[in-house]
């Protein structure tokens, strides 16, 4: 009996933590580097994330 | 063997091209400059590179722009006739010339506390001296004795806001032996030697104070990352590349660099990678052999 009553702690907390939008167990938000660029003779300006993920050129279809 | 400072030369050419990126202080914003018809202008778009507006209709000089603190207004070189510091809120309005003189103002550079703007000049006659002038255009003077500055960096005030480290010739005449001064507190020459000192960036931490700095000292011919600090005055050596290692810049919060190394695998082209500010945990970002890349800035 004791141990369904923790079991129903452990899942009151669990809905608590998620419906309150509480994230406790994801990355920190990851900042972005900002570059010039070029793979010929333009330069373009480049981002992507600061472990190197989602590298995207924001200016070649301006 | 000299070392290349500014190694961008805009390509005359019909192609249209987007240059030096720089974050708005609140990281939402990314400003940067876009060749029209052979002159330079400024704008700014999203992050996601949406909204791209022209911020002003004065073409800029010699690369240099800054933000002000406060994120409302820009600081930049007019590509007029004789150069001259203008300042003009990010919407566009407000265009003030400020040094609205006959000789050569340029670089221009926001003090911390948004009060004054540092730039160089050669007002006195004289190979380019270090200047200041509050953002309203009153009280301009100058600051400092040195002649022979380079423009090709642009001062740096320390996130204090009362130390501002600038590049000059050690030989001015054959533009050669850079050297890195300190002047604030107290003034110093963090480089006292016979090679190339430039790029110095102060980490953005406010309670130390750090110079990353690019440098040939060790004697080979290519560029190596150092790292100067109050407590230890002997630079200290991040990189250790047969290739150049240059274009630092510091994380938000000072713990990190990121920098362009030129690799074994791609000589030619500049590969962007990342450390920790003691030079360890050194990690490639970019792998692509098609793609040089240049000046990278950390989100603040």
């Amino acid at each position: 009996m004791k141990f369904y009553g923790m079991m129903g702690v452990f899942f009151l907390f669990l809905f608590a933590s998620c419906s309150n939008g509480v994230n406790t167990g994801s990355p920190l938000e990851l900042k972005k580097i900002v570059f010039m660029g070029t793979t010929g003779s333009q330069y373009d300006i480049y981002i992507m994330n600061e472990n190197g993920s989602n590298l995207a050129n924001l200016t070649k279809y301006r | 063997m000299k070392m290349a400072v500014i190694s961008l030369i805009l390509p005359n050419t019909a192609d249209s091209l987007e240059v030096y990126p720089t974050w708005s202080p609140d990281g939402n914003k990314i400003y940067f400059l876009r060749q029209e018809s052979s002159k330079l202008y400024l704008y700014v778009m999203n992050s996601d590179g949406s909204g791209q507006t022209k911020v002003t209709n004065e073409a800029i000089y010699n690369f240099s722009y800054a933000i002000s603190p406060d994120g409302a207004k820009v600081a930049f070189t007019g590509d007029d006739g004789d150069k001259e510091i203008y300042v003009v809120n990010v919407d566009g309005s407000g265009l003030v010339n400020l040094t609205n003189n006959t000789h050569i103002d340029t670089n221009p550079s926001w003090k911390p506390n948004g009060e004054w703007i540092a730039f160089l000049s050669n007002q006195n006659g004289e190979n380019y001296g270090l200047y200041a002038i509050k953002y309203d255009g009153t009280n301009p003077q100058r600051i400092e004795n040195y002649a022979d500055i380079t423009t090709s960096c642009t001062p740096q005030w320390s996130p204090q806001g009362n130390n501002i480290a600038f590049v000059r010739y050690g030989n001015y005449f054959l533009a050669d032996n850079y050297e890195i001064f300190v002047k604030g507190d107290s003034f110093l020459n963090i480089s006292q030697n016979n090679k190339d000192d430039t790029y110095p960036k102060w980490s953005p931490n406010i309670n130390e104070y750090k110079i990353v700095f690019v440098s040939n000292r060790d004697g080979s011919d290519n560029s190596n990352i150092y790292l100067w600090s109050s407590t230890n005055t002997i630079p200290q050596r991040l990189t250790d590349n047969s290739r150049e290692d240059k274009q630092p810049s510091w994380s938000p919060d000072g713990t990190r660099l990121v920098y362009v190394c030129m690799t074994d695998d791609v000589p030619t082209k500049g590969q962007i990678f990342v450390m920790n500010a003691d030079g360890n945990n050194k990690t490639r970002l970019i792998t692509n052999a098609n793609l040089a890349c240049a000046y990278p800035q950390w989100q603040p």
